[in-house]
């Protein structure tokens, strides 16, 4: 089951690393014509890293064997706000002298509502998890 | 990391919006650090 339904949220997050990737591409070709904000380009390896650890943590789901559709949304829900997260980072369309810092400030509070409520979508799905998937690193440097 | 969150949202200091960037990066790194794929399929 979880083959079937993980596919829908695998292209979403696909959807979310593509458009951080092909901002930063476009940042990168545009260096001398646009005002380049360093914290902007940081948050940009933040979603990237955020969105690796989601996706190397959703094996765990593979075990469920009682899918709900209720679950099913919680999920893609989950995946969708992502996507909304790095779409706020960059725009489709960046003409030249645009000013990357003058764009995070303006979607500041958005793009930090949106992380906000993904870090709290978090919450039940990591408390479903426990800590069974953590490894005990602090115990095994104590050898 | 919702504490950070919440600083971003209120903050247009641009040193703290740094800062909070930061340590979110050195959040989610010793996270996947923490993180164990072996154990997720094992379970």
């Amino acid at each position: 089951m979880f083959d079937y339904l993980g596919v829908l949220v695998s292209v979403i997050f696909g959807l979310a690393l593509t458009h951080l990737l092909t901002g930063l591409s476009r940042v990168i070709q545009m260096r001398s014509h646009v005002r380049v904000y360093w914290v902007q380009l940081l948050w940009t390896l933040n979603i990237i890293l955020y969105i690796l650890g989601l996706w190397w943590g959703m094996y765990w789901w593979k075990h469920l064997q009682d899918w709900t559709v209720g679950r099913f949304l919680f999920l893609s829900g989950y995946a969708s706000v992502i996507y909304l997260l790095s779409a706020l980072l960059y725009p489709h369309e960046v003409a030249e002298g645009f000013d990357f810092e003058t764009h995070f400030e303006s979607n500041r509070r958005w793009f930090f509502g949106v992380f906000l409520l993904a870090l709290l979508l978090d919450v039940p799905e990591t408390l479903s998890k426990g800590i069974s998937h953590l490894r005990n690193t602090w115990c095994s440097c104590r050898r | 990391m919702i504490a950070l969150g919440l600083t971003g949202f209120l903050s247009r200091n641009r040193r703290v919006q740094s800062v909070v960037a930061l340590l979110v990066l050195l959040t989610l790194i010793a996270y996947l650090n923490f993180t164990s794929l072996e154990r997720i399929v094992v379970r």
